[in-house]
């Protein structure tokens, strides 16, 4: 049995330019509730995100970024029990401005007076990331924290889920994580029109924080795709250029999500080894996609019962990539079919 | 007795006096500023073209700069009165349980908001894109400290006046700065309250605004309260014997 191995050769234009991208780290800045009267149904109210020098930006054109130094320890005290138990790390973007992190507040200033009841909502709407959120102020002296969200699991509490800026003023508020990561948290603002009895729901928001450091696969996400990008979009399993590899695997082989290229795909192969030939699969992996596991399976009937294969016969380094070759264990004598199947696990909180 | 009597009246003397002479000095009238919740800043402004400071209060609220900063007197009404909490972290403001007028950094009804505001000092103005601000005096009935808070409610101190000035009455801000605080009174009355901005300007190198009074105004908690109205009640009468006796 012999094949006729045909390599599809292709230049991968490489990683995308977003240069209209900011990185916020390290100023003042606010959620702004925008109201637009020209507007219609939910597009009345918006969320956009103004920062010093009197800069502003919509969803997909920042990130807001806490470095590293963002690390703290939920302390003993009882009323933050909330974050979690004592001594359990949290990253805080801090309601007291620290020149090294961001200072995000909530800003109701751009609503003008006389059209909606005071105060307004900011609502949390969802929270997508590897971890818990949560924001709240301080006020001193020995007053409770005034808890604005909460939201653990992906699940956004009924009873901390909005804050209540005052029409014309701003205030600051503790943002924390309870871990690193790429984070996606959805807002919406809402008012109350002067004379009516239930709110206006304005449209959702998504705003995408980065609490460093990021995960590899992380990176290579907020890389490849716009702040706020849907997960339908970036996400693990979804495949926006229609090539029929998905996202996680564009990344294990190190190709472009976003041109549609069947590139670097898995072949099968053959090699010998003391003489003897196998059927092998070759497989191509990103180096710095380090947070897969690779699993090479092989069974004698399409769809049947396989087991994990991990003779690697060859790993050959090629730039930013590396081909694997693994071999089978019966070899291409004893055998009449063969299947051979890559599976590439994303390991994520 | 007799003399504890006297002793009163002379307090009371000097009060008054105190009063007529700050009445005498203030000819120039100001305009109180913080008496609904208004958005307040003290606010640093540096010229870097003719190496100018320019310390003053501004309204975000009304939209009102006054400079001077004496053109304002920044009013802290009584709703800010409260007592100290216990924990040796708050004793900066003096002993658990005594009386301070605190007001806060978050917006609370009825409470000016007040910050340092530095939004019109550009990054490349100083070196570090950093200036101080430093308290140099307090003249008033009582201490004054400003204070921050950490994500967990704990005070980060600062300036006092309780402990003397010194370099940590001295607060580092950044370019284009803007932090609602935490401003605390330890008695009713009128402050003048002394700072003093300086930096490195990448243009003139060191500079300082020199002394800039800003004028405060704490109220005191209003009449009727029990215990304070009795005392009063006292006191008249005191006052009353000893004049007959005078």
């Amino acid at each position: 049995m012999k094949k006729l191995l045909v390599l599809v050769l292709a230049f991968d234009v490489g990683l995308t330019v977003q240069a209209q991208v900011t990185n916020l780290s390290n100023q003042h800045m606010d959620f702004r509730l925008q109201y637009d009267a020209a507007a219609t149904g939910s597009n009345r109210l918006n969320v956009i995100l103004g920062y010093d020098p009197g800069q502003r930006v919509t969803n997909t054109q920042a990130y807001i970024v806490a470095n590293t130094n963002a690390q703290l320890t939920v302390p003993g005290n009882p009323n933050f029990a909330f974050l979690g138990s004592p001594g359990a790390p949290i990253w805080i973007l801090p309601q007291s401005q620290n020149v090294t992190l961001p200072y995000l507040g909530i800003s109701a200033a751009d609503i003008p007076n006389g059209v909606f009841t005071d105060p307004m909502d900011l609502e949390l709407v969802s929270v997508e990331g590897p971890g818990n959120f949560f924001a709240w102020s301080v006020s001193g002296a020995g007053n409770p924290p005034n808890i604005k969200f909460i939201a653990t699991n992906g699940i956004v509490s009924t009873q901390f889920n909005k804050a209540t800026p005052f029409i014309g003023s701003h205030e600051h508020n503790n943002w924390a994580f309870s871990t690193n990561g790429l984070y996606r948290v959805t807002f919406r603002a809402n008012g109350r029109f002067l004379g009516d009895t239930t709110n206006t729901i304005g449209r959702d928001v998504a705003w995408s924080f980065q609490i460093l450091p990021l995960r590899p696969w992380e990176n290579w996400v907020a890389t490849n795709w716009l702040p706020a990008t849907a997960s339908s979009t970036n996400g693990p399993a979804a495949d926006p250029d229609s090539d029929q590899i998905v996202n996680v695997l564009e990344y294990a082989f190190g190709n472009n999500p976003n041109t549609a290229l069947y590139t670097n795909a898995p072949a099968v192969t053959f090699v010998t080894a003391s003489g003897t030939n196998y059927g092998a699969l070759r497989y191509v992996h990103a180096t710095n996609a380090t947070d897969l596991t690779f699993d090479v399976r092989a069974s004698s009937v399409l769809g049947g019962t396989s087991a994990s294969i991990t003779n690697v016969s060859s790993t050959v380094t090629n730039g930013t990539t590396e081909s694997i070759t693994v071999r089978d264990t019966i070899s291409q004598d004893a055998a009449t079919n063969r299947f051979y199947e890559l599976k590439v696990k994303l390991n994520y909180p | 007795m007799k003399n504890q009597t006297t002793q009163f009246i002379g307090h009371i003397r000097q009060l008054g006096l105190a009063a007529l002479l700050t009445t005498g000095l203030t000819t120039q009238a100001q305009t109180l500023v913080g008496t609904g919740s208004e958005h307040v800043d003290v606010g640093v402004a540096y010229d870097e073209t003719a190496n100018e400071w320019e310390l003053h209060v501004h309204d975000e609220t009304n939209d009102q700069e006054y400079f001077p900063a004496t053109d304002a007197r920044l009013f802290i009404g009584y709703g800010a009165n409260t007592t100290v909490p216990a924990g040796a972290q708050w004793s900066f403001l003096g002993s658990t349980g005594s009386e301070t007028w605190i007001l806060p950094g978050t917006p609370t009804a009825g409470l000016m908001l007040l910050g340092f505001g530095a939004e019109e000092i550009d990054p490349g103005i100083f070196v570090g894109d950093q200036f101080s601000l430093a308290l140099k005096s307090v003249s008033g009935p009582g201490t004054f400290a400003v204070f921050d808070l950490d994500a967990f409610n704990n005070p980060l101190v600062l300036m006092n006046s309780a402990d003397g000035f010194s370099v940590a009455d001295i607060h580092i801000l950044p370019a284009l700065a803007h932090q609602d605080l935490n401003w605390a009174f330890s008695a009713p009355g009128d402050y003048t309250i002394t700072f003093e901005a300086s930096g490195v300007s990448v243009l003139n190198g060191a500079t300082a605004s020199g002394d800039v009074d800003y004028l405060f105004r704490v109220e005191a908690v209003p009449e009727p309260a029990t215990g304070a109205l009795a005392g009063v009640g006292a006191l008249a009468v005191l006052l009353v014997r000893k004049m007959r006796r005078d």
